[in-house]
């Protein structure tokens, strides 16, 4: 069949069930087919629903072989509204009705038998939703004959006409809301409504002539709403206004003849159209307000959206040279659609392929600034808070840490890994800040500056143990050395300290490292011993690799040397290999140690300590010098043994910034570089913006934004006093009595702008060490000395204080405040240490004591004072001053 | 696990057209059909309806809104079709309510549609002035940049510079002002016989002159106009980075040299990783710090994205559970309204 046929796919309509069942008619065969659901079925991994019988999609069918004598040729047909494979078909005058389960077929109704009449072939049909005894179906334009016939089915027999004789019909549709209606598109271009109770000729209502009426049907939701389409537009109705012409939507396509319309029957406001030729399906959605109308509103629609220019369509992309042929809204799960894509293959055959697409709403996600993510799509919202590791979250984490000034304490926050090593050079710098170091050898300084800035020359000696390699001493390469955390020579002592570090480093677990420190130091027989000791105080099973280093080592002579060249490459552990490139290398060589030195897996300030110990004084600048700029660039934060708090720290910070977006470190970092070198900001900012003061700023900002005021109080605080800065803190408020005396204790900071006050100032200042009662003006010559009330107990502004006293809470210190500040729930339950303050509204005038105003406004909105009207509290309740974002 | 959790299911035919969470993430406006509905957010850090909203016109459907930084009040910026307003929530006796504070006239509200409307993100301690601007753009071309004269008020705004002369549809604007510098970028479409192709243009503040300034072509899509842009958050690295959503996503970095050229930056690393970047992107948000993408696209996914030395996809999310496994056609969205389907690259998505 299929090499007689083509199958050509593209008349099928979904049953009206959930079970995805579908009927299609191909080469005169009514085929019901069923396919998954949809992402249920993982099995379907087939690119379409391929439709054949070895597939196993296949349902049902009915084959009704082409009756050449009678050219019985299916050409339309109707789904049963609720029916599993019922249809009722038609060839040319005769009706069938047809079983598909059953593989039942039988005739309904002959238009033929009617002898005096010409033949009429039926055209369209359409299966009455609400009463499934009537099919409506459409003939052709005959000129003693109306075109619409509503057929009994049970019956078999013609009910009822509809229709101006001679006039044909286009489209035509039953109304999903109503038994008797039905629309129609006639061939005189007009878009009739015709009611079967109405039994007169012309009982329809319509529309003016328009255009010509393709095709027209009834919105599922909306009872009143009917879209047509015509050419290339595609326009909503009000049925009740069909008079007036004016439709209520109007849509131009892109591309001319549209030939289908269907609205989804799950998102009433959706309606999809596809064009002859076309290879989209367009969809469209209309704000549902524009398709609503409240009862009894009688106003017509003026069709707003007309008045805006049309939107220009833009023609999409060609992709593939198929075209769409027909496609279907699933009937219950929404936004799911067939659809059939025809193709040409290579020979022109047409070749029909079915597919089953799922659209997707877009979604409008956007991030909250406390990083959860909102998202809304279609009519559904959804919040979902995130885990995403990110900067902004670790921030915080420290935040509470007490992240701060204090560098042995951010080391433990931030754990091992390079910050670990940032925050210890910072620690070696506060550290040093006591001792009296050289000037010209500050361990601030850093290396690259150390070595750039001090003209020295090296010592070279010959290390005592084998392999005695050339080493090279002096001050500055010492002062390297410790910015490295390696052995150094203290000044006046020999003693490099080597075996400290060494204990240190097996403690911390770096065993290699330990080795390797013990051989560049002390030669390779200190190295054995030191390696045959951790061998023997480690567990086993760490102890393979080592046992076989051990080996290797002790063998060590001429021979061992040039057998080893080479291979030391391949050894995986970074330490390992340094120690056998560093043994087999020949220390005299221009280019000796290179591998050591550009190792990556190699930490930098190692890499640095070596070549401080190795390499003659041009080498080591030069290496030095091209380390600091590379790994500046990179924006290793390691790097920072090299830069100090001199030259490069900026860039250094910047692009460990681009990399991380950490602003926090590059903050603290910055604000304590400022204190420890005060000139490094006036020397290298050659930015008009410091670069610092915008750090500030954003990191402040970031407080603002996750409403961690507190916290940034803290912070403020501890910068200024890290900084010592004394600038005056400016007054934001001033109390002033009537006589234009301050309240405050405190004159000094009275605002005097204006020389009447200053004078008032001036004159009547009491001495600071005065003590005064608090419930008067402070100026004697006052009119009225005694200061406000409070609103609700009446005692004066000032008036010592009548309340227990609360628990010590006011004595607490800022570092007591801090560690308060990590649990939230304990903050609330403090009692409020502020009651006895005196607050009042800016709007009215009139306060209190803030417990009592506090106590009133839980049970009242108006204020307190006897009549007055002012809503005090809800004022200013715009503001997130809960800090809810926490 | 965390779960996603909805927070409201709107009736049919509720179409959520935007979404906008203000500066400290505490309030969320959400708009659908004619209505802006308002979410605060609780202690318990839930999210909570409020019982005022905004309700516009019948017929008027609700395209875009935008919040004011929480500095000038409860401000939002909303617009339709063709018209913005600016509404205020202001709290009375026996609870508050949304005041529509002002209309800023629209030249040829009739010829146009806006497309997109934001306020500036406003800074504290910014050398700047600290005024509270608009700014939209509308497919005919036009970049407006409005400016509160009275914060309080919100009555008066004054046109501070209009752009009109782009032959081009704008398609989205997003504003980048950090300590140094102010800079809008626009998505423009262009469509021809050949397709519709898009650009990203960059207007810039030039303070010298004290003035806005037309700059350069930053980007370029190819298949598809650009649907957004987003400026990630710049907690002041040497770089700004936009991401543009199109057929597909691209990330771009770039510089401000004298004479407010652009130079992109760091091009190795914003390669995107292609097998999560097949479908066509819809919208953009980025995390407060600009270390996370997240980004929405045609196969109901939400998808985050991360920099490591390339940008990869960490994470994606299904929505509301719905099924993946599906095979996922191409869809292009116009704007208004409505959503061509079209089918061209068919992939199964295995999750």
């Amino acid at each position: 069949m299929a090499d007689k046929w083509i199958s050509d796919y593209s008349n099928f309509k979904w049953t009206n069930s959930d079970k995805n069942l579908f009927i299609v008619l191909n080469n005169n065969t009514f085929t019901l087919y069923s396919i998954p659901a949809q992402g249920q079925n993982s099995d379907l991994r087939k690119q379409d629903v391929e439709l054949s019988e070895s597939c196993g999609t296949l349902y049902q069918r009915a084959v009704f072989p082409c009756d050449s004598q009678h050219r019985k040729i299916y050409k339309n047909f109707v789904v049963h509204p609720s029916k599993i494979g019922e249809i009722v078909t038609s060839c040319q005058q005769k009706l069938y009705l047809i079983d598909i389960e059953k593989g039942e077929s039988s005739d309904i109704l002959n238009l033929s038998t009617d002898r005096r009449q010409a033949v009429k072939r039926i055209n369209l049909l359409d299966w009455n939703k609400r009463c499934v005894d009537n099919v409506a179906l459409s003939i052709d334009k005959f000129r003693t004959a109306k075109s619409i016939h509503i057929a009994d089915i049970n019956k078999g027999t013609v009910i009822q006409e509809f229709g101006s004789e001679g006039e044909g019909v286009q489209s035509m549709a039953w109304s999903p809301h109503h038994t008797d209606t039905l629309v129609a598109g006639t061939s005189k271009k007009r878009l009739e409504i015709f009611d079967m109770r109405g039994k007169s000729k012309d009982s329809g209502r319509r529309t003016n002539d328009i255009q010509e009426i393709d095709g027209a049907c009834f919105s599922p939701k909306y009872e009143h709403i009917l879209a047509s389409h015509s050419d290339e537009y595609v326009k909503i109705w009000d049925s009740r206004f069909l008079k007036s012409a004016s439709p209520v939507h109007s849509i131009k396509s892109p591309t001319p003849d549209i030939f289908k319309i269907e609205w989804s029957p799950t998102h009433p406001t959706r309606l999809s159209y596809i064009t002859k030729g076309g290879k989209h399906i367009q969809i469209k959605d209309f704000p549902a307000n524009t398709l609503e109308k409240t009862e009894g509103d009688q106003t017509e629609f003026t069709g707003v959206h007309d008045q805006e220019p049309q939107h220009k369509q833009k023609s999409a992309p060609e992709m593939f040279g198929s075209t769409i042929s027909n496609f279907s809204w699933h009937p219950k799960v929404p936004n799911r659609i067939l659809c059939c894509k025809k193709t040409n293959d290579d020979n022109g055959i047409p070749v029909y392929k079915l597919y089953d697409i799922a659209l997707y709403e877009p979604i409008i996600a956007k991030f909250s600034p406390c990083d959860s993510l909102v998202w809304g799509c279609s009519g559904t919202l959804a919040h979902r808070s995130m885990d995403t590791q990110d900067i902004s979250d670790t921030m915080k984490k420290r935040i509470f840490d007490g992240y701060g000034f204090d560098p042995s304490l951010n080391k433990k926050i931030v754990g091992p890994g390079s910050l670990y090593a940032f925050w210890s050079f910072y620690e070696g710098v506060v550290s040093h800040e006591k001792t009296h170091e050289d000037h010209d050898l500050r361990f601030k300084n850093g290396v690259h500056s150390l070595l750039d800035s001090v003209t020295h020359e090296s010592r070279q000696e010959q290390m005592s143990a084998r392999p005695s390699p050339i080493v090279y001493v002096s001050a500055v390469r010492s002062k390297c050395q410790e910015i490295c955390r390696w052995p150094h020579c203290r000044p006046g002592r020999f003693d490099d300290g080597c075996d400290g570090i060494v204990k240190k480093l097996i403690t911390s677990g770096e065993q290699d490292k330990a080795v390797a420190m013990m051989l560049f130091y002390r030669g390779i027989d200190a190295a054995i011993t030191l390696l045959q000791n951790i061998i023997n105080d480690s567990p086993l099973e760490n102890n393979e690799k080592r046992i076989l280093l051990l080996h290797a080592l002790s063998g060590f002579n001429e021979q061992w040397i040039q057998n080893i060249r080479g291979l030391g490459k391949t050894v995986r552990n970074a330490y390992q290999r340094a120690m056998f490139t560093f043994l087999s290398t020949e220390p005299g060589r221009e280019d000796a140690y290179r591998e050591i030195l550009y190792d990556r897996e190699l930490l930098l300030e190692d890499r640095v300590g070596f070549a401080c110990r190795f390499l003659s004084d041009a080498r080591l600048l030069k290496f030095v010098g091209s380390q600091c700029s590379e790994e500046v660039a990179a924006g290793n934060i390691r790097a920072i043994v090299l830069t100090g708090l001199k030259y490069q720290l900026r860039e250094l910070l910047q692009s460990y910034l681009d990399q991380t977006s950490d602003v926090q470190t590059v903050c603290l970092a910055l604000t304590m570089a400022k204190k420890h070198e005060p000139a490094m900001d006036a020397i290298y900012d050659s930015d008009p913006r410091d670069f610092s003061t915008i750090v500030m700023e954003n990191y402040l900002r970031y407080f603002d934004m996750r409403c961690m005021w507190i916290e940034r109080a803290l912070f403020q605080n501890d910068v200024r006093k890290l900084l010592k800065n004394k600038a005056k803190i400016e007054q934001h408020l001033y109390v002033i009595c009537s006589c234009y005396k301050s309240i405050s204790d405190r004159p000094s900071l009275m605002y005097n702008t204006s020389a009447k006050q200053s004078r008032a100032v001036n004159d009547r200042a009491p001495s600071s060490k005065e003590t005064h009662d608090k419930r008067f003006c402070p100026s004697k010559y006052c009119k009225s000395p005694m200061l406000p009330r409070c609103a609700l107990c009446m005692y004066h502004l000032g008036t010592t204080s009548r309340f227990q006293p609360s628990q010590a809470v006011e004595k607490r210190g800022s570092s007591e405040r801090r560690q308060s500040a990590v649990p939230e729930e304990t903050r609330a339950v403090i009692s409020n240490p502020l009651k006895e303050w005196f607050v009042w509204c800016l709007a009215c005038g009139h306060g209190g004591h803030s417990l009592h105003i506090q106590e009133w406004f839980a049970e009242h909105k108006l204020c307190p004072s006897p009549g007055c009207k002012c809503t005090c509290s809800l004022l200013d309740m715009s503001l997130p001053l809960d800090g809810v974002a926490r | 696990m965390l779960q996603s959790n909805i927070l409201a299911d709107l009736s049919p035919g509720h179409c959520i057209k935007d979404v906008a969470v203000n500066w400290h993430g505490t309030k969320m406006a959400v708009c659908a059909n004619n209505s802006v509905i308002i979410w605060s957010m609780n202690s318990q850090q839930r999210w909570i309806k409020e019982d005022v909203g905004i309700e516009l016109d019948k017929l008027k459907t609700v395209q875009r809104i935008s919040w004011a930084h929480p500095e000038f009040g409860q401000v939002l910026a909303v617009s339709t079709l063709n018209e913005i307003s600016i509404w205020e929530y202001r709290s009375s006796n026996g609870g508050g309510q949304w005041f529509n504070r002002t209309t800023p006239p629209i030249s040829e509200p009739r010829h146009l549609v806006i497309k997109d409307v934001q306020f500036s993100p406003s800074y504290s301690g910014m050398g700047r002035s600290r005024a509270l601007d608009l700014a939209y753009c509308t497919d005919s071309g036009q970049l407006k940049i409005l400016r509160c004269k009275d914060a309080r008020l919100l009555k008066d705004w004054e046109t501070v510079k209009e752009f009109s002369q782009c032959k081009d549809a704008f398609t989205c604007l997003a504003w980048n002002v950090t300590s140094t510098c102010s800079m809008i970028a626009v998505g423009t479409s262009e469509s021809s016989a050949k397709g519709t192709r898009g650009e990203v243009k960059l207007f810039q503040f030039e303070e010298s002159k004290n003035e806005w300034v037309s700059g350069d072509i930053v980007a370029k899509t190819y298949n598809s106009q650009v649907h957004d842009v987003a400026f990630a958050p710049n907690p002041v690295r040497s770089f700004h980075t936009l991401a543009i959503a199109a057929a597909e996503l691209q990330i771009i970095d770039f510089k401000v040299t004298d004479h407010l050229k652009v130079k992109l930056v760091n091009q190795d690393q914003n390669k995107i990783d292609h097998d999560q970047n097949r479908v066509e992107v819809w919208k953009l948000s980025w995390s407060s710090l600009g270390t996370t993408l997240c980004a929405t696209g045609d196969d109901g996914l939400i998808r985050l994205w991360k920099n490591n030395n390339k940008w990869e996809c960490t994470k994606t999310i299904k929505w509301n559970g719905m099924a993946v496994q599906l095979f996922i056609f191409k869809i292009i969205y116009y704007e208004k309204d409505s959503i061509i389907l079209l089918i061209c690259r068919l992939f199964c998505l295995k999750n």
